[in-house]
């Protein structure tokens, strides 16, 4: 009962968006529900026996007539509501509802906090929602036709058969419950033969991609037996899953039999049409004019109870999907501030107290007990290997994570304390995986509104990335559009030139302190050399980290943390470090080596 | 006009080739499909017109009931065989038959796509109709044959059930041009405006579609926290709705009339008309029995019922045809550079390289390779040096003979490339892309790649070795067993960007090529490890030609050959020392580059002292 009323409950809810998006049209569609299946009694059932008795039993012509002319009239007025309801309405509600759904997740999904995107098992859960909205909107109206159609017919019919011949009641309930009963155990089959496919359908669909996907088209050609044993695995995939069908083919040839044919047909066609032979033909119960209509009203209450009686099961579906939705609407982001203290306008000193964190218990920390200083206007380098959690380090700088352990302090108060979306104004920076949007250049040095800002001060950013030569040979200017996403003629920036523009980013912020990770990994060394001064020039009045795997950039830092496996191991100046001969020192060797 | 015929008529022509095909494939897929057609019709048209239409007649005329019995005794036998029939159908020789079908289909398309030549999936036109052409090609052919026999069968049942009514009155059958106008007409005006409304949104669904990633995928996630992208996106959404209205507006004039006058003579006109008919004959001139009025009725809408799934297949038909003409023209499309094009065997050792004028644009009039020529004699170490975009994996995609070059050739022991077998030339190179790929494969297999060899345990472990990534290796579950990404293995290994670029570098190093290419093949590796890797190039360097692309000019120092390379030519080439004393573009790159470590140095030992 506690399960009925939380699907009623989750149902409820998708239809009000639904209502909220575009009330009219919920309302037309059930009404056109409704009318459509009451027309149909009315032809194919009362009307046809209303013209059936006429001729039984002798009555006017005219009457026939006069009540078949209403009839059509009424049915063409009908269908004339049906394509309003269709053909506009339907057309025009359908994005709308799907953008109110949407928007709300995706509203969230900007709130939440970045680790939710760490767990799999939320993400997961979000894509889906995300992705299922269509499905369940499609679904819901659905519902809503089954449910109205099905409670109409079965009143109509219904009250056609108490009239004529309520034992053929017992029939039709029959063939229902049998091929309800039917239906469900091969559903039950066919979702476990798919289940077992599942891993090979998976393996398929890979193989696939790879034969498909300009990724792996040189690999293929240049490794040319490759092929061959994708091939080899191909056809093994098919064999395993040809043989999942063959075991389960005796099993679901029964029930397709029995749902197809024995509960259908058989019953209705030949139990259900001898008994209605016997009742006029021999007891003369009924006309045997009656006999065609109530074959034909019979099969179609059936079929209207079937469709009916997947309302509830598609409702649960619905249920699932909405829970999903609303578990992800529900989830509260844990960085919040609790003071919505106002930060200082000039850069000030940022201190790290014994950090550590980790994204997931089950992987330990990635950052152990880190404690540093960010003097302001002071330029920070943070060096190290691969997963030595340089990134991760930044991220909580960032306040995208919170520290498990220990503080981080701006100003001598804790960043905790701070608007989270102010704190994060006052931090310009360009990411490691930055990306470029399907936006104008303007819109992408911004990442905001054209309005709310000017173009002077967006060339500035521009000229000082290093990107000013590049804008200058797009016809648009600062309007151009980039990536071919949906403008055709839009521009794709490489990799470099990419990269150039998302640094202008951090030139027009007015930030107070400026995150780098590695900002000149796609480019080449010239281009490289340009950056890092016009970095540096640009970024006198503000403090600065950054990371970055070349220890020419690196140098002129003011002081230089050495990261390995999570802790600092070494910390100072260039020639400090240089002088304990430490890590940091072998590094440089490796390095600088190379250029003496 | 004549083209939209030529275009239709080929439309038809792909489905009867799809049938042919599937035919070659599996016989019994088509010839059940046929049986199975026409047993759906018969059985339709004989329950909804001749069965209703004999027995009441037989209880209009008193027959006794055991005959009814019978007769109704006969139908359930021969329908029951059918019912059997059809249920084996669905539930054994469709399932049966489409493995068979879809794995010949699809190992045909992977054929094809393994032997066209790279530039088709580098062209985004060719490429987004190959998508189209794989994108369930399997089970439209098999539709299409489902199609073919539906619309051929339901013509013969269209005709049979008119003929029933025909039987029962003569003129009944005019009322059947009503819901051929209805659908035919109608309804194909109808499926212009679905057309139309699909090609107006088509921009609009682009963006809406844009939005939803930016907005789901995880890689956007933090620049959304840091920026105002969200609202902008927003507003890019709500244009893309605004747009889906204005284009369910501008048709919803047209559409609600076709539509309506489509539903009017499909069903109104057809059923209340034939009532008000057969009433009349029944009522007034008395022509015709109480049965017959009652059949007359079942019978027109089993015919309407006929036509219009007559319709929606032929539609369906029309649609399928059209997608399978984009697996047509892929199949059909003939390569450039075949991949199993014959020819000269190579010898197994490459002795000389050489670029003689080579001119190469990948769209016209935007060069990328000008004019270049250059020779590699001797088992030599090469690096080629330049800009981003200055040409260099374009090099090295002509040397592999991924593209053919516009203009000039590329010779390889002296020998035209254009001569060899393509197969046995590209088995002369071994290569680590840039754009590191890792397969959902054993860590052995991403280096071995299929490659036969003689101890393939140890031949992976010394590449892993080489490449630095062997105790990385080591601590995965399963050693070099252990299936890489999770793609479907969800207890498969994750590896960090610089780990699989080493393990593709240490596919380079397994194979036993003649020619060892690593593009870039530290761009994901940090200084200490990139230092490492390029000692292992350089040791591994006997016995065969090394080429690599590098941007770091330390790491080319101690190579052989420098090429450097601006705007797709060799503008200087030489050793370090002596590109150094030439002091031209190259000398000018380095020391810009060591400036930043070399006045450290001295700095350095200046404190020291």
């Amino acid at each position: 009962m506690k399960g009925f009323k939380k699907t009623l409950a989750n149902n409820l809810w998708l239809l009000r968006h639904c209502y909220k998006a575009s009330p009219l049209y919920v309302v037309l569609y059930i009404v056109e529900a409704v009318r459509n299946e009451i027309v149909v009694f009315f032809e194919f059932t009362f009307g046809l026996n209303f013209v059936l008795e006429c001729a039984e039993y002798g009555r006017p012509f005219k009457t026939a007539a006069v009540f078949l002319c209403c009839l059509l009239g009424f049915v063409m007025l009908g269908l004339w509501f049906n394509a309003i309801v269709f053909q506009k309405l339907q057309q025009k509600a359908q994005p709308k509802i799907k953008q109110e759904i949407k928007e709300m997740l995706f509203r969230k999904a900007k709130e939440i906090d970045l680790e939710c995107y760490d767990n799999p098992e939320f993400y997961n859960s979000y894509v889906l929602s995300v992705s299922e909205v269509e499905n369940q909107i499609g679904r819901i109206f659905t519902v809503l036709t089954n449910l109205f159609t099905g409670m109409t017919s079965i009143l109509l019919s219904g009250a056609f058969f108490i009239g004529n011949d309520p034992v053929s009641f017992l029939f039709i309930a029959v063939s229902f419950a049998a091929s309800l009963w039917s239906g469900k155990a091969l559903n039950k089959l066919n979702f476990k033969i798919r289940n077992e496919k599942n891993p090979y359908e998976r393996k398929l669909g890979y193989i696939n991609r790879v034969f498909y996907l300009n990724d792996f088209a040189k690999e293929v050609r240049l490794n040319t037996e490759v092929s061959g044993e994708l091939l080899k695995d191909f056809d093994e995939t098919n064999d395993k899953a040809l043989d999942i069908d063959k075991q389960n083919a005796g099993k679901r040839f029964g029930l397709q039999l029995m749902k197809d044919y024995i509960c259908n047909n058989f019953l209705i066609d030949v139990v259900y049409m001898i008994y209605l032979v016997y009742s006029a033909a021999v007891l003369h119960r009924i006309s045997y004019s009656n006999v065609a209509v109530m074959r034909g009203t019979a099969n179609r209450m059936k079929n209207r109870m079937r469709q009916f009686s997947e309302v509830y099961p598609k409702m649960r579906e619905i249920s699932m999907y909405v829970e999903k939705m609303q578990n992800f609407l529900s989830i509260e982001p844990k960085i919040v501030s609790s003071e919505n203290r106002r930060l200082p306008e000039k850069p000030t000193e940022i201190e790290l107290k014994n950090v550590s964190f980790g994204y997931n218990e089950k992987d330990g920390y990635i950052l152990k007990n880190i404690s540093m200083k960010i003097d302001p206007y002071s330029k920070i380098a943070i060096v190290g290997y691969n997963g030595a959690g340089k990134t991760t380090l930044i991220k909580l700088i960032m306040r995208l994570y919170d520290p498990n352990e220990g503080e981080i302090l701006l100003d001598g108060v804790n960043i905790k304390e701070y608007d989270v979306e102010e704190y994060r104004r006052k931090i310009g920076t360009v990411f490691q995986d930055f990306k470029i949007f399907a936006a104008t250049v303007k819109e992408n040095v911004l990442l905001d509104f054209e309005e709310n800002g000017s173009d002077e001060n967006v060339r500035t950013a521009i000229e000082k990335s290093g990107f000013s030569e590049r804008l200058e040979t797009l016809s648009g200017g600062l309007g151009a559009n980039l990536t071919t996403e949906f403008e055709d003629d839009g521009v794709n920036l490489s990799g470099g030139e990419g990269q150039k523009l998302a640094v202008a980013r951090v030139f027009y912020k007015d930030a107070n302190l400026i995150i780098l990770d590695e900002p000149s990994s796609a480019l080449d060394p010239i281009a490289e050399y340009h950056l890092n001064h016009s970095m540096l020039t640009a970024a006198e009045n503000k403090s600065v980290v950054f990371i970055s795997h070349r220890l020419s950039t690196t140098r002129i830092a003011d002081r230089i943390y050495m990261l390995e496996n999570g802790r600092i191991i070494e910390e100072g100046g260039h020639s400090e470090l240089l002088e304990s001969g430490g890590k940091y020192a072998e590094m440089w060797k490796v390095q600088a080596g190379q250029y003496i | 006009m004549s083209k939209n015929e030529k275009s239709k008529a080929r439309i038809f022509a792909n489905n009867a080739y799809a049938v042919k095909t599937v035919w070659s494939i599996s016989k019994k897929r088509v010839i059940h499909t046929a049986v199975y057609s026409i047993a759906g019709y018969a059985e339709w048209i004989f329950m909804s017109i001749f069965f209703l239409r004999y027995v009441i007649n037989a209880i209009e005329t008193e027959a006794p009931f055991g005959t009814i019995l019978g007769f109704i005794g006969i139908c359930f036998v021969v329908f029951s065989l059918l019912a059997i029939y059809t249920s084996y159908m669905n539930s054994v020789i469709i399932p049966f038959t489409d493995n068979k079908v879809y794995r010949c289909l699809y190992r045909k398309l992977y054929a094809k796509a393994r032997n066209i030549e790279l530039r088709c999936f580098e062209d985004a036109d060719f490429y987004n109709k190959y998508t189209m052409a794989l994108d369930g090609s399997a089970q439209k052919m098999t539709k299409s044959v489902d199609f073919f026999f539906d619309v051929i069968f339901g013509v013969i049942a269209a005709a049979a059930a008119f003929s029933s009514m025909f039987m029962i009155d003569p003129f009944s059958v005019l009322f059947v041009i009503s819901p051929i106008i209805g659908n035919f007409v109608f309804g194909g005006l109808m499926n212009k405006i679905w057309g139309g409304r699909y090609t107006d949104n088509v921009k609009n669904n682009r963006k809406s579609e844009y939005v939803n990633r930016v907005m789901h995928l995880a890689e956007f996630a933090k620049e959304i926290r840091y920026s105002n992208i969200h609202e902008l996106m927003m507003k890019r959404y709500d244009e893309a709705v605004k747009g889906n209205v204005e284009v369910a507006e501008k048709y919803a004039g047209k559409a609600v009339v076709y539509s309506w006058a489509q539903n009017v003579t499909t069903f109104a006109l057809v059923f209340e008309g034939i009532m008000i008919y057969a009433a009349y004959r029944t009522i007034v001139s008395k022509t015709m029995g109480l049965a017959e009025l009652a059949i007359m009725f079942t019978a027109m809408s089993t015919s309407s019922w006929i036509l219009i799934g007559m319709f929606n297949n032929f539609m369906e038909a029309m649609k399928n045809g059209q997608f399978l003409e984009y697996f047509r023209t892929f199949m059909e499309y003939e390569e450039k550079i075949p991949e199993d094009q014959d020819g000269i065997i190579p010898e197994e050792k490459v002795r000389s390289i050489e670029f003689r004028n080579v001119c190469f644009e990948y769209q016209e009039n935007e060069p990328v390779i000008n004019n270049l020529s250059f020779k590699i004699e001797g088992d030599k170490v090469c690096a080629l040096v330049g800009h981003n975009g200055a040409g260099k994996s374009t090099i090295i995609k002509l040397l592999f003979r991924l593209y053919d070059p516009t203009r000039g050739e590329i010779l390889v022991n002296g020998v035209n490339i254009k001569e060899y077998n393509l197969k046995a030339y590209r088995k002369l190179f071994s290569a680590a892309f840039q754009d590191y790929k890792v397969m959902a494969m054993s860590v052995r297999d991403n280096v071995l790649m299929g490659a036969k060899f003689e101890n393939p345990d140890e031949t992976a472990e010394r590449a892993l070795k080489c490449a630095g990534v062997w105790d990385k290796v080591q601590s995965l579950s399963n050693g070099i067993d252990t299936v890489m990404t999770k793609e479907f293995d969800n207890d498969g290994a994750v590896l960090s960007g610089g780990e699989q670029q080493k393990i593709v570098v240490a596919r380079a190093f397994a194979q036993k090529a003649s020619v060892k290419v690593f593009d870039e093949p530290s761009s994901a590796l940090d200084p200490i490890a990139e230092y490492d890797l390029y000692k292992g190039i350089m040791n591994e360097s006997k016995g065969h030609i090394t080429l690599f692309i590098s941007h770091r000019l330390s790491s080319v120092k101690d190579a052989d050959v420098v090429f450097i390379l601006e705007n797709g030519t060799v503008i200087e080439q030489g050793s370090h020392r002596e590109l150094m004393a030439q002091n031209g573009k190259y000398c000018e790159m380095f020391t810009k580059q060591a400036q930043n470590y070399l006045a450290d140095e001295a700095y350095g030992k200046e404190a020291a002292v």
